[in-house]
């Protein structure tokens, strides 16, 4: 293999062990569609095609682009398995990754074809335990919800070794609510999940069990796979097929010289992150992008570190960073950022999605966007200006511009963000909510950030920084709020004005997620479950 | 093997082997088929012009109306056009058919098709999208319904307490995880062909029909078969036949396979839901809470056609009484006509919404007398003074009452008194708290203890039959074939469990084959939650005869009876031909009585293998085909009395919410189900599908709300907006067990039917939000919660 090429016109990655090289019209396809209709794998099924059930999981291990030294990033040559939706994942985003799908969780063992009992079948301990605690009744949310199970098993080993709190002892480690976590993306529309909680605790209660099942993915772990996709990571993709042009460069620069041909030739460029929000988009017919930019293979917009930015202390982040990256990230530097993350959406979008998508998406009820809102987050930009690339900040309080507009050229890409958190290790309380018709994986009918300082001597507010979403066309900070929110002493005369306040700040719609007036009613009961809460 | 706890079907489930429709191998000269359906909820067509589709790339036919021979069909009676021809009435109807060689240029071909609809604002001309509009207009599907017993009039005027109310209950989309899908191609035969289809229905038998008909076919000429489907829910019993049958049309005209999948977004929003109702109702009482009289006019609405309203209707009224005897009764019930899809079959078909009804009522009698809800569900009970109140409206005798044991063992099991109490100091403390303007976590509890009896069998008498087709090869294994179609309800392997049984072998012998109208004719939906209790008593039929066939070979030819004895029960009586652990020993019942065990007189100890072989060399039919008619039941339409039921499965459920005060939403700590399914034929199966019933009926009742716009377009057509039950709204503590009932004896081995009434116990989450309601905010008295109880709706009327 010449490794030394310049560019390639193909796409390379694993299925279930195999090598694939995709070119042409195949990589645009989602990776659902290539699995069925090119490959025919069909244990992988598309019920939503939106990314809200997870019957399309599959599990896809990336090799490392980032440098930096994040806690999950361990080890240099080993894949680590994570649950992504496939139906709203083109198959180029898959490059230079691993795909195991149910197929291949039978992994090698060979099935005879001869006169065996279906009940001597080889199967993973999970898979076992799906079919014996009726964890399947028809059978089609299955193939997704053994694969997410697979993953947590596997990488629960990982999670113990780089968090040390919150677990209990090393074999118990999965319990009832772990489960639940990790399978808040896969619906079941027959068990009522009781089957399916129940195979978990199946195999995590069992010592051999779950060593077996802890082991489900090894044969995958094959150190000439790593270093045949090693060999490809920096070598840019280029691929015009009859009706599309592709690019996936290695350097930022080239990502906006691309852009800059694509405002010259007149022609929108779409650009893919993770995709999460354009693929469901794609798949409803919304839009058909014949020019594609991929992130996919920029490595520093991989990176996530703390850094002090302007004397600030702070995180930052870049365009790459999954929202799964983060939220392991900050398990211990913001919990509560952590812990909200829970409630946004699945651990497949949050696998693939980035908090960059979810600014750069710029819905008004983004969920992260409160939140980098309150803490005064800072967007770094690269553009060009007269043909010369440059960097430039863009405060987030000052991005957004109306619906879904936002102070972005057409030139210009969002490289990273920088989120200070000085104010938390001063003493600053965050405090985030969202409200949604379905707790978990549901878009969220309002949210809410709350940043506070009291000041210790007179216990006065010293910093209130107040932010809503879902309330307005963007996502809001509510200075007239704050301002008389600041020195003042918090008690229930200051509450009942606040949320007078509050409710001339903010101008909600009606939709299928809610009336105007409802939204009104939470937006300041959210204010009350704040201050009850301090 | 114990035949009761077979694990079979789910082992190709998490391998991904199971083939679903859309994972059929295409054909490759396999059509893609989509069609253009009526973007209006009303109106009269004009034109329809596909012209320019038809010169589309890779578009290789475009259908009309005037492509069908018969342009009609209906679950029941066929009101409705397969391709609208002269009107559309709903959004969704489907128009025009497109078959084209890929995805792409068929919607390519689709944008180009145009269809002039003449919409009209003109009262009686324009769309009508709600019950009470329909009732303005006086726009009305089927006919009216009523069930009257003892004299309602007479006995509200006496009564010591009367109130009147409205209740209301919103629909509900099934979400089968498998959209409807069918592939259908021809087939060449000896004597003319025949078309083939493979459809996700719960009703193979109707897609037959309605294709043959559709297409000017003989029902001969038209095979469906079902191997399983991603789920049904009752969605897949009435309109599966309509796509199935847009698909043959594409086979049929193009002679090329033809394959139709539809998207979620399609699915959810041009297919039929559960009802929504509207209901009027008076009710009197004594100061105790019994029930004397209660009137209730249901209005359901039905959509655009009648489809299977009119039988759900019905079973919203055979359940307005729930578990409770209401000696004066007229109930009434109309089918709104609406222009939405036309609503069909879930989960339940009715008797949720008549439930409902009754126990909103309860709810609120305990409120107006200050109770709590379950002693008034307690003291209206069916079984309380000697027989006296075990008789329906309807005039069934409710026999086999489980419901005091339940009622007694679950509220002993749960601490459902502690936790009653519990909950109502939970609710004063926070309350104390907001008045005194303290900081308050607000949050408030519910908890509730609701029964449910449910009537097993088809209501329309004649659907309860069916037919099982038995194959015993000559190294022993089995085939068996009946109409019950595979929806993850593991009906197939409850069938092969019941003809283990029969003949006394490993399950691993006995395949259940896909259902297909060749093999089993005239088959009934599987539907009714009555698909195991038919198709098992068929399959035990089937099987019992060619296990008599071998059990007079042996007699035959071990214990050497004449072929005259064998006519005489006489002589036959005198032996035992047992089949057990893949044996068969025939032994004379007179010498048995020394009773030494051993040799027990046995003449012959057979392998079950080998005698299957022996019998084949001596001629002996090896095959049989059974039939099996539900007996006893009856029902006179004119009278509105009978024994429509063969029996009742019934339940009790105790579940406890807390509601956060500040968003309304609404959390299960626990809940407890305790069911009466007789014998159960398969007690893991049977606990799933109460699990997953009991989910689903929580669905319902809390975040599953439809949102239409003004135009009578879903706006919740997919997952984004439509909230099904996730992994994290199960309960925190969930319990679900049965108790033992060896009394049910009209049934196979005296089992009970699980598919729908365990659905009705997610009702008890609805019952407890209302109730915490209630005690936590007691001036409300107006509290009008309806179905679903959603976060905003409870914020509200918090």
């Amino acid at each position: 293999m010449n490794t030394n090429m310049k560019n390639r016109d193909y796409v390379l990655l694993y299925v279930n062990g195999e090598r694939k090289i995709v070119k042409g019209e195949n990589i645009f396809l989602t990776m659902t569609d290539y699995l069925r209709d090119i490959l025919h794998l069909t244990g992988t099924k598309i019920v939503c095609a939106e990314g809200d059930c997870g019957a399309c999981t599959v599990l896809k291990a990336s090799i490392s682009y980032s440098s930096s030294s994040d806690s999950d990033s361990d080890s240099d040559s080993k894949f680590k398995f994570e649950a992504v939706n496939s139906c709203i994942a083109s198959v180029h985003l898959f490059d230079c990754s691993q795909v195991v799908t149910v197929e291949g969780l039978r992994g090698l063992l060979k099935r005879p074809l001869s006169e065996k009992r279906e009940d001597e079948r080889i199967l993973n301990p999970i898979q076992n335990a799906l079919v014996t605690e009726h964890g399947s009744q028809c059978g089609f949310c299955t193939p997704g919800i053994a694969l997410t199970m697979t993953e947590m098993f596997v990488n629960t080993d990982n999670n113990n070794a780089n968090n040390d709190c919150n677990k209990k002892s090393k074999n118990k480690n999965i319990d009832e609510k772990e489960i639940k976590n990790c399978l808040t993306g896969n619906l079941c529309r027959c068990t009522g999940y009781q089957g399916i909680i129940n195979a978990g605790l199946h195999v995590a209660n069992d010592k051999n069990l779950l060593e077996v099942a802890k082991k489900s993915l090894d044969v995958y772990q094959k150190c000439e796979i790593y270093k045949d996709l090693e060999q490809h990571k920096n070598i840019p993709i280029i691929i015009e097929s009859a009706s599309k042009n592709f690019y996936a460069p290695t350097d930022i620069h080239e990502a906006i010289n691309f852009k800059v041909e694509g405002i010259k030739a007149d022609e929108k460029t779409y650009v893919f992150s993770s995709a999460t929000d354009l693929g469901v988009q794609i798949n409803k017919d919304f839009i058909a992008p014949t020019r594609i930019l991929s992130l996919n293979s920029i490595s520093n917009l991989y990176e996530i570190k703390e850094e002090s930015r302007n004397g600030v202390e702070g995180i930052i982040l870049g365009a790459k960073v999954s929202l799964s990256r983060l939220q392991n990230f900050v398990r211990k530097k913001i919990p509560e950022l952590y812990n909200f993350l829970f409630v946004f959406a699945s651990p497949q979008i949050k696998n693939m999605g980035t908090i960059v998508g979810n600014v750069a998406n710029a819905s008004p009820i983004g969920d992260t966007l409160p939140f980098l809102l309150v803490m005064d987050a800072t967007l770094i930009i690269q553009g060009q200006n007269h043909s010369k690339n440059h960097e430039r900040e863009v405060k987030i309080t000052e991005f957004f511009k109306g619906y879904k507009k936002y102070d972005l050229a057409e030139n210009e890409l969002i490289t990273h963000i920088f989120i200070p958190i000085v104010e938390l290790s001063n003493g600053a309380v965050l405090k985030l909510y969202k409200v949604s018709k379905r707790k978990d994986l549901d878009i969220s009918t309002i949210n809410a950030a709350y940043l506070i300082k009291f000041n210790n001597s007179d216990n006065k507010i010293e910093k209130i920084n107040i932010s809503y979403g879902g309330v307005a066309a963007t996502p809001l900070r509510l200075k007239k709020t704050e301002n008389y929110l600041l020195g003042k002493v918090l008690d229930q005369n200051t509450v009942d004005e606040t949320i007078k306040l509050i409710s001339s700040e903010i101008s909600p719609i009606s939709d299928v997620r809610g009336h105007a007036s409802y939204r009104n009613q939470l937006a300041i009961n959210l204010f009350k479950k704040f201050y009850c809460e301090l | 093997m114990d035949s009761r706890n077979i694990l079979d079907l789910a082992y190709t489930h998490v391998t991904g082997e199971s083939e679903f429709i859309d994972d059929r191998l295409k054909f490759p000269n396999e059509l893609v088929v989509d069609f253009v359906y009526s973007p209006v909820a009303r109106g009269k067509i004009k034109k329809i012009d596909f012209k320019d589709a038809l010169q589309v790339d890779g578009v290789v036919g475009i259908y009309t109306h005037k492509d069908i021979h018969h342009n009609a069909w209906g679950g029941v009676v066929a009101d409705q056009p397969i391709l609208a021809a002269t009107e559309v009435n709903y959004i969704g109807e489907p128009v025009v058919v497109v078959a084209a060689e890929n995805i792409l240029s068929a919607k390519k071909a689709k944008k180009l098709i145009k269809i002039e609809i003449e919409t009209s604002e003109t009262e009686g001309e324009s769309k009508i999208l709600d019950i009470d509009t329909a009732i303005k207009n006086n726009y009305f599907l089927g006919s009216p319904q009523k069930i009257e017993t003892g004299d309602v009039d007479a006995v509200l005027k006496t009564s010591p307490h009367t109130f009147k109310g409205v209740f209301e209950n919103g629909g509900q989309e099934h979400f089968y995880f498998e959209t409807q899908s069918t592939v259908a191609y021809l087939k060449d035969g000896d004597n003319g062909g025949v078309l083939e289809l493979h459809s996700s229905s719960q009703h193979p038998t109707e897609v037959q029909h309605v294709v043959a008909h559709a297409l000017g076919l003989k029902q001969h000429q038209v095979v469906c078969i079902v191997k399983r489907m991603g789920g049904g829910f009752g969605g897949k019993e009435a309109q599966a036949s309509h796509y199935a049958a847009l698909a043959a049309l594409v086979a049929y005209k193009s002679g090329r396979p033809a394959r139709l999948v539809l998207g979620r977004d399609d699915d959810m929003k041009i297919t039929g839901k559960r009802h929504a109702f509207k209901s009027f109702y008076e009710v009197g009482f004594d100061e105790k809470g019994k029930i004397l009289a209660l009137k209730v006019q249901m209005y359901s609405n039905g959509g655009a056609y009648l489809d299977l309203s009119g039988a759900i209707l019905q079973r919203a009224l055979f359940h307005i009484d729930n578990a409770y005897y209401i000696p004066n009764a007229r109930i009434e019930g109309k089918i709104a006509r609406t222009n939405l899809p036309p609503n069909t079959a879930f989960r339940g078909f009715g008797g949720p919404q008549g439930v409902a009804i009754i126990e909103n009522i309860i709810e609120e009698i305990a409120m107006k007398l200050s109770k709590n809800p379950l002693d008034i569900r307690k003291i209206n009970l069916y079984g309380l003074d000697q027989g006296k109140n075990d008789v329906t409206i309807y005039g069934q005798t409710v026999k086999n009452n489980m419901l005091h044991t339940l009622i007694r063992d679950i509220e002993e099991s749960s601490e459902y008194k502690k936790r009653f109490k519990e909950a109502c100091d939970f609710n004063k403390a926070v309350k104390d708290k907001i008045k005194n303007k303290q900081k308050v976590d607000f949050k408030l509890r519910g908890i509730s203890l609701m029964p449910v009896k449910f009537g097993i069998s088809f209501t329309a008498t004649f659907l309860n039959q069916g037919n099982a087709l038995v194959n015993v090869y000559t190294d022993g294994s089995i085939q068996v074939s009946t109409g019950a179609t595979e929806m993850g309800q593991s009906v197939y392997t409850k069938i092969r469990g019941v003809v283990s049984d029969v003949f006394g072998i490993d399950y691993n012998l006995i395949r259940v084959m896909p259902t297909s109208t060749e093999k089993n004719p005239n088959t009934s939906p599987t539907a009714a939650s009555s698909g195991a209790d038919i198709n098992c008593s068929a399959a035990f039929n089937a099987a019992s005869m060619i296990k008599e066939r071998l059990s007079d070979f042996v007699l035959m030819k071990y214990a050497k009876l004449s072929r005259e004895e064998l006519q005489s029960n006489a002589a036959k009586n005198k032996w035992t031909v047992e089949f057990e652990n893949g044996e068969v020993c025939c032994f004379n019942n007179e010498n048995n009585n020394e009773n030494d065990s051993d040799s027990k007189n046995d003449i012959k100890k057979i392998k079950f293998t080998d005698l299957v072989k022996e019998a084949y060399f001596a001629r002996i039919n090896l095959g049989a085909q059974a039939f099996y008619k539900t007996p006893e039941i009856y029902f006179d339409p004119l009278t509105a009395k009978g024994q429509p039921f063969l029996y009742f499965t019934q339940g009790a459920a105790v579940s406890e919410v807390e509601i956060d005060g500040y968003t309304g939403n609404t959390k299960i700590l626990r809940t407890d189900i305790l069911m009466d399914l007789g014998k159960s034929l398969n007690e893991k199966i049977d606990k799933g599908q109460v699990a997953g019933a009991y989910l689903q009926g929580v669905g319902w009742v809390t975040t599953e709300e439809l949102r239409y716009s003004d135009k009578g377009a879903l706006l919740t057509h997919s997952p984004t907006t439509y909230k099904i039950p996730n992994i994290q709204d199960t309960p925190r503590i969930f319990n679900i067990d049965l108790i033992t009932n060896d009394q049910n004896t009209v049934n196979i081995y005296g089992s009970k039917a699980v598919g729908e009434p365990p659905f009705l116990l997610g009702i008890s989450v609805w019952t407890a939000i209302k109730w915490a309601i209630n005690n936590f905010n007691l001036n409300a008295n107006n509290l009008n919660l309806k179905i679903p109880a959603t976060a905003e709706d409870i914020l509200l009327a918090l």
